[in-house]
């Protein structure tokens, strides 16, 4: 999910190159291809904003073009796109209040079971009741568990999801920690 | 149950909780928790249990995202837009949006990293414009120093923009005070700037008339002709060798001196890219942006800039820069410079500033520069005394580095660094010469006009048209041509005669192998096709792999350590470019050729190609890794796959006897190239270690 290879390339040629303006643009656009994606499928997740998600996505990277272009400072990128996107999905889920995180209808499509041909009916049907288990047990975790969840399976360390939310680091590994055991613990009941 | 910080596992009295193991399985613990908590695991079983199944819910639950969500999840229907014209949106309103709504910017933003409740919002905004009804906002903002430069240099870039070979006409009025003794003089100045054509005039003027002062054509700046100028009295200047009353000639001589020793470009004095130049010189300087009013009323921002200690003779300890705050436009610049008796006090201030056409101009004007300047002799420049006129500065091996990479770097963005066409050479010990030749003159004045700001470099750089002339430089000429892998004349197709190969690909086509059967008419198409794609590929690989190693060459020449940062990143940047187009250029070559020769060896001898011509991963020899003998052994192979390249689909004079030889030695070298190809990528990855994963995008390193 990362998509991290080359990007260090990236980050160097922005620093030699970020003041040729013609050159921050082809570096952003560079970033906007690599990360997009997960960003876009993080603003779905955990606002369920599907028709505001692309544009909030190009958003967080134009907010991103905006500050390198003003000569601001920013230390980790791909933490500081998602933090914007985050909050930008929030304040609009909250200015809309008939906006509301994914509805059950909307996470059954999304969770929709794909025919694996490697499976045999009887193994398909356990593989079918297990993920149910854990979707069902993933849409009962707080918003807060589940963002931790998500960035932590983007690969964010704690610091980096503490940035994200703007929350603590401890605050992080108590979410993870008990978003973890909800679904330990309804996967093995 | 929490974590208890600091607690020793490795007795095994007490088990560490879920959420330790949480943070242990994460990478999360302190290292010496981390091993104590390891060495539980390894006695407890327990607990081992305990973190498998953490482990094992972690997997579900990526296992979940990866296979049911993510698939489900696609992209917007209509695909991804683009993000270039909103950025370009973007930075055409980063300068001219309205304080409020560039505080509303700002507002949006804190927002965005902070959300905060909607009754706070609304009070804030509340508060905000209490204050704005309470307190004037048509100020000017105030902005950073980058911010300040970038605004002038793009204003500027804009008004040159906007009328078709532009000519700005400045005047200026230059003060220049002694501190010690309040000794002061004054000189008009006039300048004519044709950026087009790289052509300079100006005059200056003072109690005893007009004088016309030096011109100089060309990208490079070559100070001879200023002082030159002043000494030999084009149109009657003075010829004062000392402090007189009025001190004119002096004045602009020795002002002239000040800002070729700072960087700064006399040909534009006052000018944002001239100030730039010195401010990217002085590391460690203090910066500070003022708003003030001009006479008129006006709003202005004056960016005050400090070098730190100790200076030098005619080095700048402190400049200002005043800009209007309606355009951004620089009206005056002052300058404390250290001279050898104390501090000298200039101000550069403008009287007008217009940009007209050329056409707009008299024809006179520039007249005496349209042919090529004739060198000057070494006449000797203005005499100085030895308090005022300093000698012109010399550079030092890292500024000479730093000008070649940087010369290289404009070459590669132009992309006139393969085939070398244009080189960059140390002409001598303080001067770096970019010289060759290009297909027209707009591409002569772009890459000049990219060279402008580097200094220590003087350029050669003709037009096609220019070597056709009657009076080329026949040295200059040949060495070009010879140095030039791409100007090797290579006729293509099989017009005027039979490939070594000719019947064996007519065979080949005519068997319909390995698509569909051609009409019999299109085989002599097709053979000329494939022989046309196989040499372009192989021509253009050449040409990269001679850019790689020219680049190669002119790095391990220079001590790269010593170069800037911002210039190591360049260079590396220039290498992986020409690593990667290689790669794909020498991809695309064995992916045409290597199925067509295996098939027309197959057909006439039962040839196995041997183990070196597949696909076979060779571990790079990194002992023997180094920059020189990795890239001349990778631009021996492609060499010797385009010699043979052009011998078997170029060439109508190879006996057919010799073909078969060919055709496996072309195999076999195209085998060998992954093995070349990996020592060079591990050579280059040992020259440009990798940085790590954290980085920070604010301004270039210096």
């Amino acid at each position: 999910m990362g998509g991290e290879a080359g990007l260090v390339r990236v980050e160097s040629e922005l620093l030699c190159l970020k003041r040729e303006t013609l050159k921050l643009d082809e570096k952003i656009a560079q970033l906007y291809e690599q990360w997009r994606d997960s960003i876009y499928r993080y603003v779905i997740l955990v606002a369920g904003n599907f028709a505001e998600a692309e544009e909030i996505t190009q958003e967080a990277f134009l907010q991103l073009y905006r500050c390198l272009l003003n000569g601001k400072e920013i230390r980790d990128a791909r933490s500081w796109v998602f933090r914007v996107a985050h909050n930008c999905a929030l304040n609009r889920t909250a200015s809309r209040k008939y906006v509301v995180p994914l509805d059950p209808v909307v996470w059954e499509k999304l969770c929709e079971a794909r025919e694996d041909p490697a499976l045999d009916p009887e193994q398909f049907v356990l593989e079918e009741e297990k993920r149910q288990r854990l979707q069902a047990a993933f849409q009962q975790l707080s918003a807060l568990q589940q963002q931790c969840l998500l960035l932590r399976a983007e690969g964010f360390r704690y610091e980096q999801i503490a940035e994200v939310l703007d929350i603590s680091i401890s605050n992080v590994g108590r979410s993870l920690h008990r978003g973890i055991k909800k679904l330990m613990r309804d996967r093995h009941e | 149950m929490n974590r208890r910080l600091g607690t020793d596992w490795s007795n095994r009295e007490s088990h560490p909780s879920e959420e330790d193991l949480l943070y242990y399985v994460d990478g999360e613990l302190p290292p010496r928790e981390a091993a104590s908590v390891r060495e539980h695991l390894e006695a407890c079983w327990t607990c081992r249990v305990r973190t498998e199944q953490v482990q094992e819910t972690i997997s579900s639950f990526v296992r979940f995202l990866t296979d049911s969500i993510t698939p489900n999840l696609r992209p917007p229907a209509s695909g991804w837009k683009p993000l270039n014209a909103q950025m370009a949106r973007v930075a055409a309103e980063a300068n001219t949006r309205p304080l409020l709504l560039q505080w509303l910017d700002a507002w949006r933003k804190l927002t965005m990293l902070w959300p905060l409740p909607r009754t706070l919002t609304l009070a804030a905004l509340w508060s905000l414009l209490v204050f704005l009804l309470v307190f004037r906002v048509d100020r000017v903002p105030p902005v950073s120093a980058n911010q300040l430069i970038q605004n002038a240099a793009e204003f500027q870039d804009r008004q040159l923009h906007a009328v078709a070979q532009p000519v700005v006409h400045q005047k200026l009025r230059i003060r220049r005070t002694v501190a010690a003794s309040h000794q002061e003089s004054s000189v008009a100045w006039e300048l004519w700037n044709d950026a087009g054509h790289h052509r300079f005039r100006q005059q200056a003027e003072d109690a005893s008339g007009r004088r016309v002062l030096a011109a100089s054509r060309g990208a490079a700046f070559d100070p001879h002709d200023w002082t030159a100028g002043l000494e030999l009295g084009d149109a009657g200047v003075s010829h004062q060798t000392s402090d007189g009353p009025a001190g004119l000639p002096r004045t602009l001589a020795e002002l002239t001196q000040i800002l070729l020793a700072n960087r700064m470009d006399p040909r534009r004095p006052l000018s944002a890219e001239s100030f730039e130049a010195w401010r990217e010189s002085v590391p460690g300087r203090s910066e500070a942006v003022k708003e003030s009013s001009l006479a008129d009323g006006s709003k202005a921002l004056t960016l005050t800039t400090e070098a730190p200690g100790p200076f030098r003779a005619n080095a700048i300890i402190q400049t200002q820069l005043v800009v209007r705050g309606a355009d951004w436009h620089p009206i005056e610049q002052r300058l404390k410079v250290q001279g050898e008796r104390g501090i000298l006090n200039y101000s550069l201030t403008e009287t007008a500033f217009e940009v007209l056409p050329l056409s707009a101009l008299p024809p006179l004007l520039f007249a005496d520069l349209v042919p090529p300047p004739i060198p000057k002799p070494p006449a000797p420049v203005v005499p100085a005394s030895p308090t005022i006129i300093p000698p012109v500065p010399v550079p030092t091996p890292a500024d000479l580095a730093d000008a070649e990479v940087e010369a290289l770097f404009v070459l590669h963005r132009a992309k006139v660094c393969l085939g070398g066409r244009v080189s960059v050479v140390r002409s001598d010990a303080d001067r770096i010469a970019v010289q060759g030749v290009v297909e027209s003159a707009e591409r002569r004045d772009e890459i000049l006009t990219g060279l402008q700001s580097i200094p220590w470099i003087t350029t050669e750089i003709q037009t096609a048209d220019d070597t056709l002339s009657p009076a080329p430089n026949p040295e200059g000429s040949a060495e070009v041509a010879e140095s030039s892998p791409s100007m090797q004349v290579v006729t293509l197709g099989v017009q005027s005669g039979k490939l070594p190969i000719q019947d064996l690909l007519e065979e080949y086509f005519a068997q319909g192998h390995p698509g569909a059967l051609p009409a019999p008419g299109d085989i002599n198409h097709k053979i000329t096709e494939l022989s046309n794609r196989a040499v372009l590929l192989s021509e253009s690989a050449l040409d990269e792999a001679w850019a790689l190693r020219h680049l190669t060459e002119s790095v391990t020449t220079l001590k790269t350590d010593d170069l800037r940062p911002s210039l190591r990143y360049a260079l590396e940047v220039m290498v992986h470019d020409h690593l990667t187009a290689l790669q794909a250029q020498m991809g695309n070559s064995r992916q045409l050729l290597e199925p067509v020769l295996v098939a027309l060896l197959d057909r006439h001898r039962e040839l196995a190609v041997g183990p070196s011509a597949g696909n076979t991963f060779a571990v790079p020899d990194s002992e023997n890794s180094n920059w020189i003998s990795s890239s001349h052994q990778l631009f021996a192979t492609v060499e010797q796959i385009d010699r043979l390249t052009l011998a078997l689909f170029a060439d109508t004079s190879v006996p057919p006897a010799r073909r078969e030889a060919a055709m496996q030695e072309l195999l076999a070298a195209m085998g060998g190239w992954d093995t070349k190809f990996q020592d060079l990528e591990a050579a280059v990855a040992k020259a440009f270690p990798g940085k790590p994963g954290s980085f920070t995008l604010n301004s270039p390193p210096e």
